[in-house]
């Protein structure tokens, strides 16, 4: 007995902020599954977690307007990345050079200081009006917000190299080329991962954002379809794909920070 | 007209004059540094804190060249920009944290394109010398302070450098951890023999490593004492307590405090 909680006292020891937030999302989840079951709530408020997870069931094995669910994702998903890979490929060589060189940081800090406090889904109404409302508008509303928190962090990553480390380069004999690509590089890799983190984070709710304006296809559309046909458990599915999904996304670039990154801020 | 062949740094009358631009005036750092460096000798600069003791390596290295007037000579010709033959060592150590130990110590070699055999061969010699073995795949945030200190003494030394630099180098360093460190250098000096222009505020230390010391004044600096250290080779720490050790920092000590205000 007393071994037992020993053991208990071990594993509260080692994981127990872990068990805490287990422990808050089971209350939440428990919260919510007393407030539908007891009072009554329409479940075009509030869908119970049964109604709420037959509703999931059926908009995976059925689709949704007669559409599958894998077109609803992989549509969005595409959109994202095809806008996001856009923004990093040109990001990080512009990002770069204006964090290496004054005169083009000159150039392009007054567009960007100004396009930064403007949240891009204020853009809508305009990449409509200039692109229609295909794919491409849409793709390349991801990119105009991708793209400026590339192209910040990336300049800010060259920015931030310490001055002793492009000294003892030069010290050693490194050709200005060498310095670019062995010192300053490597050096601002933390801030273009972090560029690329926030800037995957924009973009998955730019998406969202813009299909919820106009689109035949994808999370958005699917929210916002939802809503205006009061099919209220749909909107709840919709909003816990797109969370799981952005969920999904962020993880994978964590995982290219802890692989490339492990030796930053020690 | 050369009129020694073995002096290998020499500074005539350098004055470093830098705007400030909190005060709106032209700081004099430096006024007329005059000295010799021969061949293999180990040379400390002492002085009070912002004397511009750094200014002083970071001129020589070729990293500092607004507002500097007067000559700086090594091996009899004029200076004019960063070279390899004068390699510094830096306080905060600037190890690249992306690079493991070897990688590290490799650097310059690397970027001068020896073979990578060559490569290989001589950063185990130099992870040898200077007690890494063990330590060649960490990467610098998993090393003590010391053994940075090390990492970046042994990537500096593998160019084989005429001349080394060392700008407060075990400054950030505990009590025990320095004397290790410099006894690892007076062990490197006995087999390389490089010049060395040591920048320290510690004055133990300037007079342990050093064969003379030369202070500066508080801003602007300039050079007013020189002063051998006539103590027994090879240097070891026994010497802290004889005489001569004793009276030379009885001496150096006075002077700095004569500075005081």
């Amino acid at each position: 007995m007393s071994s037992l909680n020993e053991g208990l006292a071990k594993v509260w020891e080692t994981h127990r902020f872990t068990l805490i937030s287990i422990l808050s999302v089971m209350f939440v989840l428990a919260v919510w599954a007393f407030v539908t079951m007891f009072f009554t709530i329409s479940a075009l408020i509030i869908p119970s977690p049964t109604v709420f997870l037959a509703k999931l069931k059926e908009v995976f094995t059925q689709g949704y307007v007669g559409k599958s669910m894998f077109a609803h994702i992989s549509s969005s998903v595409l959109r994202t990345s095809a806008g996001l890979l856009a923004a990093i490929a040109l990001g990080i060589p512009i990002g770069l050079a204006a964090g290496y060189n004054k005169y083009i940081s000159a150039i392009i800090t007054p567009f960007t200081s100004f396009l930064r406090p403007i949240p891009p889904i204020a853009y809508i109404p305009l990449v409509i009006l200039w692109f229609g409302i295909g794919e491409f508008s849409k793709v390349s509303l991801v990119f105009m917000g991708a793209f400026l928190y590339m192209t910040l962090n990336c300049s800010a990553g060259v920015r931030s190299v310490p001055r002793d480390l492009i000294l003892v380069a030069r010290n050693l004999g490194a050709t200005e080329r060498q310095l670019f690509f062995k010192v300053i590089l490597p050096a601002s890799l933390p801030f273009v991962v972090t560029g690329i983190k926030t800037a995957t984070a924009i973009s998955w709710s730019i998406i969202v954002a813009a299909e919820l304006v106009a689109a035949q296809e994808g999370l958005g559309y699917m929210i916002m379809d939802a809503a205006t046909f009061f099919r209220i458990p749909e909107v709840y599915v919709g909003i816990m794909i797109v969370g799981i999904i952005g969920f999904v996304l962020e993880s994978i670039v964590r995982l290219l920070e802890n692989k490339t990154c492990h030796w930053a801020g020690k | 007209m050369r009129e020694n062949s073995n002096v290998r740094i020499e500074l005539k009358n350098v004055t470093k004059v830098y705007r400030s631009e909190e005060r709106n005036a032209d700081v004099v750092a430096l006024q007329n540094v005059s000295f010799e460096i021969k061949d293999k000798e180990i040379v400390s600069i002492v002085g009070p804190s912002g004397c511009g003791k750094s200014t002083i390596i970071n001129i020589i290295a070729g990293f500092d060249t607004n507002g500097v007037t007067g000559e700086v000579l090594i091996d009899g010709a004029r200076i004019n920009k960063i070279g390899r033959d004068r390699v510094v060592v830096f306080q905060t150590h600037a190890l690249f944290p992306w690079l493991r130990v070897r990688e590290n110590i490799a650097f310059g070699l690397k970027i001068h394109g020896l073979e990578e055999k060559e490569i290989t061969k001589k950063v185990k010699e130099f992870i040898e010398s200077t007690n890494l073995t063990g330590f060649e795949e960490h990467y610098p945030y998993q090393l003590s302070g010391g053994m940075k200190q090390r990492v970046a003494l042994a990537r500096a030394l593998i160019n084989e450098p005429r001349i080394l630099l060392m700008d407060e180098p075990f400054g950030a360093l505990d009590a025990q951890t320095r004397l290790e460190m410099q006894e690892n250098l007076l062990a490197i000096c006995r087999q390389l023999h490089p010049t060395i222009l040591l920048v320290t505020h510690d004055i133990e230390e300037a007079i342990l490593l050093s064969n003379r010391i030369l202070v500066l004044t508080p801003r602007p600096g300039k050079i007013k004492y020189k002063k051998p250290v006539n103590l027994p080779e090879p240097r070891e720490y026994g010497v802290v307590t004889c005489d001569e050790f004793v009276s030379c920092k009885k001496e150096l000590l006075s002077i700095l405090h004569s500075y005081k205000k």
